[in-house]
């Protein structure tokens, strides 16, 4: 087999990603100009200024909104080349850098969740295939039963309730660092900025602070992982090449080890499943924690009727969910050689 | 004729004599469900005041007479929170049936238009791929989008909310439509003289909404989820309207004070709400073969020669 | 009731499946003539395209090649329109051969057996539905009061038995019955048989009957072709085909056949 043909897996799937972009984008485009309502007015319904028209021409042309629906298309479509996506109405800086900036914060609190809860599951996992105690089974079961999305902020309430106001153990939800601080801006990854600029009183402050939020998004997230990985266990303990391994006398670790490798991948199917509600329960956490982030950009262009950050926000944040979609997919392919596209055919 | 009569009497009875109508798993799958229509349909008898006035004074602790205290403007918890289960009650049953209505009838046209020819085929395609894209926007960011757009009101959460939700139903659809599209009754059909909408309405869709159906009860139980996700981060319902969401977030800063009653009690309703319904939506598909089973066995509108 | 006569004439008809490298001939180019009173029977193996040619007559496959000609206009032609359509199909008619799901399972029998006449033939009034339907019923031996039930509380002869009411309550000139007696036992497959030829004679009708084996077609039919592979190997006079077979597969065939012969099946009536 040449190297073009045993990397082809991963590069077709990596080559659809700019097509899936284009795709998506011309679809949102037309999304928001589907939708009932005019953002114009909306937009001058916020503004304090006497209605001209002229107001409302000059409105419509920093909207992008002026012109035929295909000159708008053009344009836009000239701007997405060269990486634009307009200009915020209410700050008057580009699109792309508002919602970059925010990003890797919303980045780093969701990985830390969601990584959490891999490693939670994880462990729970082993323990479950190590002891084959029906108690400690039934309650691992029982967890998996809260396999639902009680809203993530719901469950940080009760931590805040219990840690903060009863307990006084955690500091107060009120952002990353003390108030009057401010975080360094080196990556735009708080903790990697801490950790760069040698910031460590800081640190270890915001990590005090991300006890409540990242301890919700575990307990949250688990259960979901959880009934996908013991369901995958189950499966794998009963296949005959566990058994096989068994009879063949392999050791009890190289068992539990290549019968977790082989559940994980049932895991990582559904992280692209849950990411759209991870984002969303990201935004509603940095909200609960005076977090600055995504969700306060999404809402203040809200407030400010702020169109195109609206537009680009939606776009820039699907982009992201793309990519780590494409992420899960080759994590998957690589972990499960089953799963890469023409396999089947190949080994048949 | 005689006979006849006698066998299309007997006949139902002996049918429904082995096929009972599973009452006790019924009551128990559909009981959270029932309970929280219940509490949102009585909410003007449980509660004791009216959810949008000033009834006290501000920020009293939960006593007799106000059972879940009051909040910062002087309302009484206790029945914005009732009044509260009726904003999700109304929003969870307009969007579960548009979704699902919607769904059946997109999820339909695109499965009847895979592999057929011509501008119907290039239409149902392109649905398909559109509603692959939709379900990649996460559905929180989906409303604050349209929410932004169309300016707040109940119709723009409305159109965000079934926008996201109407992708499941549309996915079930189809899939039911591919299979049944293949089923040899379809070209029977068309061999007795119906024409193709006729048998999309009348063969087609009953046999294809099963699964749209019974995933209804989870679309409710995300669209509670949403409407309070969206009413906490400040996009949701309009100021007074005794929202959860916007309950529990307008609370916030008073919890911090130690008075906690304006947040936690709409926070476990929410808890609850989405738990129970959850429960529901496992356990309806569970009893719903014994339930089906129960109904079509004895055709009460039989139609006979005699 | 109209004898009007009728000719269905196949000329070079021909139907391939799959693309390229999987390109299969189901049919090869046949030339066949029906007449309104033809009774002709078509057997051959499984697999040798003998549904695929019935399909191709009633419409719900398009021929590769060639033309199928009813009354001298093409069938693509009678099913372009709309009224055209209706109208081919109130005069041909067909059986499926696997009826498990040829019936709607939502749907009592009642109303799929009504639902040709109500579009075919414009029969709307209820109380001329009903007459149709027991006039059908009697003339099948069909239970009247089955009609209230689904397609799953049948049995397979009475499913097949309901196919047959449903192609032929609109008094069709021609019926195509695909292998509407190889799943059947060997006493109801008699009925059935009886009961079609019988309906046949009386109405003064054209049939295609499929079968895979000779015994029945041989008492069903009287001219006959036999397929292998999609290409017809043999056609005849039933009685001349039977007596003098020339392709040796028509010989393996009639030797496989010599247990249950025409004449045991003219004693189950
Ligand atoms: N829709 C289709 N797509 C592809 N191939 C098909 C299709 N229908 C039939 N064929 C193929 O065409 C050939 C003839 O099939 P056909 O159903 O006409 O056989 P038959 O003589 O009716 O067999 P049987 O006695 O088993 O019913 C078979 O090889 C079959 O695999
Ligand atoms: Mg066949």
């Amino acid at each position: 087999m040449s190297w073009y043909q045993r990397n082809k897996w991963w590069m077709v799937r990596v080559m659809r990603l700019p097509v899936d972009v284009f795709v998506f984008a011309t679809l949102a485009f037309f999304l928001i100009r589907l939708l009932p309502g005019d953002p114009v007015s909306v937009a001058l319904a916020t503004i304090n200024q006497p209605k001209t028209p002229e107001l409302e021409h000059n409105l419509r042309i920093q909207m992008g909104l002026d012109g035929s629906v295909w000159d708008q298309l053009l344009r836009f479509w000239g701007n997405l080349l060269h990486g634009s996506l307009g200009t915020s109405l209410d700050t008057h800086l580009p699109v792309t850098r508002e919602v970059l900036d925010r990003l890797p914060a919303t980045i780093e609190i969701i990985m830390l969740g969601l990584g959490g809860a891999f490693v939670v599951t994880m462990v729970l996992g082993f323990l479950y295939i190590r002891f084959a105690n029906e108690g400690l089974r039934r309650f691992i079961r029982l967890t998996t039963g809260f396999a639902t999305s009680v809203p993530v902020f719901v469950v940080a309430i009760f931590g805040i309730l219990v840690f903060y106001v009863i307990l006084g153990w955690l500091p107060a939800p009120l952002g990353r660092v003390a108030s009057g601080q401010s975080l360094p801006l080196v990556t735009g990854f708080p903790l990697l900025d801490e950790v760069l600029t040698g910031n460590f009183a800081d640190l270890g402050q915001t990590l005090l602070r991300y006890v409540l939020p990242v301890g919700a998004m575990i307990l949250t997230y688990t259960p979901n992982l959880l009934t996908q990985f013991v369901g995958g266990l189950d499966r794998e303990l009963a296949q005959t090449a566990t058994r096989f391994q068994v009879a063949a006398g392999a050791s009890r670790q190289w068992i539990y080890f290549s019968v977790m490798r082989r559940s994980v991948s049932s895991v990582v199917v559904i992280f692209g499943l849950f990411f759209g509600s991870l984002i969303g329960g990201a935004v509603t956490i940095e909200s609960l924690f005076g977090f600055g982030g995504l969700g306060q950009l999404g809402i203040r262009a809200v407030s400010t009727a702020d169109f195109p950050t609206l537009q680009g926000f939606m776009i820039i944040i699907v982009v992201f969910c793309l990519v780590m979609f494409v992420a899960v997919d080759l994590v998957n392919m690589w972990l499960d050689p089953r799963r890469r596209p023409g396999v089947s055919s190949e080994e048949s | 004729m005689a006979e006849t009569h006698v066998s299309a009497v007997l006949l139902p009875r002996a049918r429904a004599a082995r096929t009972h109508f599973p009452w006790g798993g019924a009551a128990a799958a559909f009981l959270p469900l029932i309970v929280i229509v219940l509490v949102a349909v009585l909410a003007p008898l449980i509660a004791p005041h009216d959810p949008e006035k000033t009834v006290a004074d501000t920020r009293l602790a939960p006593s007799g007479e106000f059972w879940f205290g009051t909040d910062s403007v002087g309302m009484d918890v206790f029945s914005r929170v009732v009044f509260g289960a009726r904003i999700a009650v109304r929003f969870g049953i307009t969007v579960a049936v548009c979704a699902t209505a919607i769904g059946i009838l997109v999820g339909t046209f695109i499965g009847l238009s895979e592999r057929s020819r011509g501008i119907q085929s290039a239409l149902g395609g392109a649905l398909n791929r559109v509603s692959d894209y939709i379900v990649a926007i996460p559905d929180i960011i989906l409303a604050i989008v349209v929410v932004g757009i169309m300016g707040a009101s109940d119709l723009s959460l409305l159109i965000a909310i079934v926008l996201t939700l109407v992708q499941a139903p549309i996915k079930l659809t189809r899939m039911e439509v591919l299979r049944v599209r293949n089923e040899a009754y379809l070209e029977a059909a068309e061999l007795g003289g119906e024409s193709r909408a006729r048998a999309a309405f009348v063969h087609v869709i009953p046999n294809s909404i099963g699964p749209a159906m019974r995933n209804m009860p989870l679309i409710f139980g995300n669209c509670v989820i949403i409407l309070a996700s969206l009413g906490f981060i400040g996009v949701g319902v309009n100021a007074p309207t005794p929202e959860w969401g916007y309950m529990i977030s307008s609370g916030l800063s008073d919890l911090m004070l130690g008075e906690w009653w304006e947040t936690v009690f709409p926070a476990v309703f929410v808890f609850l709400s989405v738990l129970g319904i959850a429960y529901s939506s496992r356990a309806i598909p569970r009893v719903w073969p014994r339930i089906a089973a129960a109904f079509s066995t004895p055709s009460k509108k039989r139609k006979n020669l005699a | 009731m109209s004898q009007e006569a009728f000719t269905l004439r196949l000329a070079g008809v021909r139907k391939d499946f799959g693309h390229r490298r999987r390109r299969i001939t189901a049919v090869q180019p046949i030339e066949l003539e029906v007449r309104s009173d033809s009774r002709l029977g078509v057997i051959g193996e499984s697999g040798s395209g003998k549904s695929t040619l019935a399909r191709m007559i009633v419409g719900l496959e398009k021929p590769t090649a060639g033309t199928i000609e009813f009354n001298g206009r093409p069938v693509v032609d009678w099913l372009s329109s709309r009224t055209g359509r209706l109208e081919y199909r109130r005069r041909v008619q067909y059986v499926a051969q696997d009826t498990s799901s040829s019936f709607d399972p939502r749907q009592t029998l009642f109303e799929a057996v009504a639902t040709p006449l109500r579009f075919l033939c414009g029969v709307t009034d209820p109380h001329e539905v009903r007459s149709r339907l027991r006039r059908i019923a009697d003339e099948l031996a069909l239970d009247p009061a089955m009609f209230g039930r689904r397609p799953h509380q049948l049995s397979g002869g009475q499913r097949q038995r309901f196919s047959l009411a449903r192609a032929l309550v609109v008094e069709p000139r021609l019926l195509i019955c695909d292998e509407v007696v190889s799943a059947l036992d060997v006493s109801v497959q008699g009925t059935v048989l009886n009961l079609i030829k019988s309906y046949v004679s009386r109405h003064g009708m054209g049939l295609v009957f499929v079968a895979h084996g000779l015994p029945a077609v041989s008492f069903i039919s009287s001219e006959l072709i036999v397929m292998k592979r999609g290409a017809v190997v043999e056609r005849g006079n039933v009685a001349e085909v039977l007596a003098a077979p020339s392709h040796p597969y028509t010989r393996e065939l009639l030797s496989a056949y010599s247990g249950p012969d025409p004449v045991s099946l003219e004693a189950a009536r």
